[in-house]
């Protein structure tokens, strides 16, 4: 060590025995006693908040909470349950956004052949089921293969809190997301598998669920209207907790699950009656567009 | 230094020939075709009448260009500085690099016997001036003078060489005998060549001369030759590790960072392969460069080894230099090199949306493609992050909650057509078909009228749409709209996109 090195050293008190690394571990030993005692230190808990669907009933399948550095997939019940399998991840990943120690943005991966089959994510949307547009991040890939490289990637990384990709149960079985697993635990990071078809293949994930499209209940105000967003969910798989079959409601308002215990049936348009028949004195002249 | 063509066979006489005014004339001989007497200029028919089995080509100035810039590309091995000087030579600016091969005259002999290797036959001087160097190399015999060449060594045209032989000035020293003003007054052309005395001042050195090289210069270049070719993977990856070592080295102590990066790769067959990373924040980070650079080395072919290597900081820029959180963990730039890593492997950049002002959906937003991203745990001021919604509505219930405006999850880039019955004049569908599938419309809202926006000045805008939210008989939420009004036109049914 050089001596005005040494001097300077000696100056703040710290005994200076040869080497840089002794000396660098003692600054840092200093600086964590002043540090400890200042009021933001002790707030802010290193753990941060358990990431929970929010209700009891659902919670008490799972273990603790779904794991927060772990894989998690969900999918769609039926070819056109995609939106709802989507907008059941985006909830779930909403769920975890929500803790307050978590600041790091969500990055959803998504595959061109999938946004041509069902659509790019709209911003508009994603505010409107409650993500911020400050949070969220995209990238779109050709191929399967590079899309999971590239998750793998993002969750290695460390820098994101959430990760949502759309997967092909072609290629993401129990190699490649045993290995996102891994990825997951290394960076801290929770991924979210959104599968494109219904029924993939065993995978590695710590919960597996399925989502359908449920009909909603309609806002108190306008009996015609869609309320906000309902779905049937299925817990297939949790490890260490047990399966389970709900219909939950998203409230977009409050970032929050609601249990749905019964849906009216039947048709609500106002020309429609119960049966399916148009009723004929209201009904105005129909044209085919 | 001058490159002849590789002749096709050695030792036959061999002439590439190009259609003439008249007739087929000379205009590149190989030595064997020179000892026979034949010379550039002459007729195609003489030179057959005087040697019968002359192999003739002819001549394509286009490849001979091609192949010139090639081997420019393949002298920067020698020099960043390289510049081609069409039709037959190449020039290097050598400053500063003899050293490292022991010296000029070992240099210019290394060089030569790598040429030898190609085939190619080459005159190679090193002088001070383009100029002294380009005579030299074109009529210097052995150990000339540059006063004893002949006065056509100094780059001028041919009327002002007939001028100046005519006055009986025959070599370079005689028309440095005579005063300037008389030169001056004699050759007055624009024109460079036309102009003797800035010719013969280039060449003495008395007027600066630039030589534009033929891919810019990089300030910071590492660069390693091997004894042997190489070409195990684990092989370059050693040398590629030790070239981003020094080029890191060098970054750091002007405190600069990288934000294009060029790997040449020098084959021992005299080919040359590039790979460039690009980055979208300056880094001088070894780990995070090599991470770029490894996958595109893994995916080359080496041919019969590669025995060079040069690693080039294209362009650069002044260093982030982020200070690592004392108590956190973590990469305070993940997110850029996470970006960097998507982008140079498959092309594809990680965005943002971004609102823009427009009342049509689909323009309402755009990809915003990012190059810097939130530092995460601690949001500056006027950054995305910093604006993270708190408890207090507006963000966190979406902007349009106010206004009861509800937008899709997805969108389709082309909204989709649908059959579609409804009601006249602006009911919302009770039946319809998409994708071959028959759904029975349950619930429904709108209409929500969207009018072209009338002051873009393109003509094809669309006519007004009035847009649905749609839930079917299963609980599945489209976006429906019907462009046109019924009475003006025959609508048309889109779907636009789909919700949860």
């Amino acid at each position: 060590m050089n001596p005005a090195r040494r001097h300077r050293a000696e100056r703040f008190g710290v005994s200076v025995n040869g080497t840089g690394i002794a000396l660098l571990a003692a600054l840092r030993w200093q600086i964590a006693q002043l540090e400890r005692s200042l009021p933001q230190f002790e707030k802010r808990s290193p753990e941060g908040q358990p990431w929970t669907i929010g209700i009891a009933a659902i919670d008490d399948h799972l273990a603790q909470g779904l794991a927060r550095h772990a894989l998690h997939d969900v999918a769609p019940q039926a070819y056109g349950d995609m939106p709802a399998a989507m907008g059941f991840a985006l909830a779930l990943a909403l769920r975890r956004l929500a803790d307050v120690s978590e600041r790091r943005p969500l990055l959803w991966c998504r595959l061109a052949q999938e946004e041509r089959e069902y659509g790019r994510l709209y911003g508009h949307g994603l505010e409107t089921l409650g993500l911020a547009r400050s949070r969220f991040l995209t990238v779109t890939l050709k191929k399967p293969d590079a899309l999971l490289w590239c998750m793998e990637e993002a969750l290695k990384s460390g820098a994101l809190a959430l990760i949502i990709a759309d997967a092909d149960p072609k290629r993401a079985d129990l190699t490649a997301t045993r290995r996102l697993s891994l990825a997951a635990h290394s960076g801290k990071s929770a991924g979210l598998l959104v599968f494109s078809k219904p029924q993939p293949g065993p995978t590695a994930s710590h919960t597996r669920w399925l989502a359908a499209t449920s009909k909603s209940r309609g806002p108190p105000y306008d009996g015609q209207a869609p309320g906000d967003p309902a779905w049937d969910i299925e817990l297939t798989r949790a490890r260490g907790g047990r399966p389970g079959a709900w219909t939950v409601e998203w409230r977009n308002a409050a970032h929050r699950f609601d249990l749905v215990s019964g849906v009216p049936r039947g048709a609500v348009h106002p020309w429609t009656d119960e049966s399916g028949k148009a009723s004929a004195e209201k009904r105005p002249a129909l044209r085919a567009g | 230094m001058k490159a002849g063509k590789p002749p096709p066979k050695k030792g036959l006489p061999f002439a590439l020939v190009e259609t003439g005014a008249k007739d087929l004339r000379l205009v590149a001989v190989n030595a064997m075709a020179r000892n026979f007497g034949l010379g550039i200029g002459q007729r195609l028919a003489d030179a057959r009448a005087a040697v019968p089995d002359l192999l003739s080509e002819l001549h394509e100035p286009e490849l001979d260009l091609a192949s010139l810039l090639g081997l420019c590309r393949w002298m920067e091995r020698y020099s960043p500085w390289v510049s081609p000087d069409a039709p037959d030579g190449i020039l290097l600016d050598a400053t500063g690099i003899p050293h490292l091969f022991g010296g000029e005259a070992q240099m210019v002999a290394e060089i030569s016997r790598r040429l030898a290797q190609y085939d190619y036959t080459a005159r190679i001087a090193m002088a001070g001036t383009i100029g002294a160097a380009w005579a030299l190399a074109r009529y210097a015999s052995h150990d000339d003078e540059l006063k004893k060449l002949p006065i056509e060594a100094l780059r001028i045209d041919g009327d002002a060489a007939r001028t100046l032989r005519r006055l009986g000035l025959k070599t370079i020293g005689s028309l440095l005998a005579i005063p300037r003003a008389a030169l001056a007054r004699r050759f007055r052309g624009e024109m460079i060549p036309e102009n003797v005395l800035i010719r013969l001042d280039q060449a003495m050195g008395r007027r600066d001369e630039p030589l534009n090289p033929l891919t810019p210069s990089a300030s910071f270049i590492a660069h390693q030759a091997f004894m042997e070719p190489v070409i195990t993977s684990e092989g370059m990856d050693l040398i590629l590790t030790r070239l981003v070592g020094r080029i890191v080295c060098d970054l750091e102590k002007k405190s600069q960072g990288v934000t294009r990066l060029n790997l040449k790769l020098f084959r021992t067959d005299g080919s040359r392969l590039v790979l460039s990373a690009s980055l979208s924040t300056p880094s001088h980070e070894p780990a995070h460069l090599l991470r770029l650079l490894r996958p595109k080395l893994e995916t080359i072919d080496a041919g019969f080894g590669i025995d060079a290597m040069t690693l080039e900081a294209r362009e650069t820029a002044a260093a982030i230099v982020q200070q690592y959180g004392f108590m956190e963990s973590g990469n305070p730039l993940g997110l850029e090199q996470l970006n960097d890593r998507v982008m140079n492997r498959h092309g594809a950049g990680i965005s943002t949306l971004q609102t823009v002002e427009s009342h049509i959906p689909e323009r309402a937003e755009t990809f915003k493609p990012q190059d810097s991203f939130p530092r995460h745990g601690r949001a500056r001021p006027g950054h995305p992050l910093a604006a993270i919604p708190e408890e207090d509505g507006r963000d966190m219930h979406g902007h349009d909650e106010g206004t009861g405006k509800s937008r899709p999850l997805l969108i389709f880039n082309r909204p989709e057509p649908a059959t579609v019955i409804a009601t006249v004049p602006d009911g919302p569908p009770m039946r319809f078909i998409w994708r071959r599938v028959t759904h029975r419309v349950m619930r429904a809202q709108g209409p929500e009228r969207i009018a072209p926006e009338w002051w873009r000045l393109d003509k094809d805008e669309g006519l007004t749409r009035d847009y649905y939210v749609i839930e079917d008989d299963h609980g599945r939420r489209y976006w429906f709209y019907r462009e046109g009004l019924y009475g003006e036109t025959q609508p048309k049914w889109f779907i636009h996109g789909l919700s949860p």
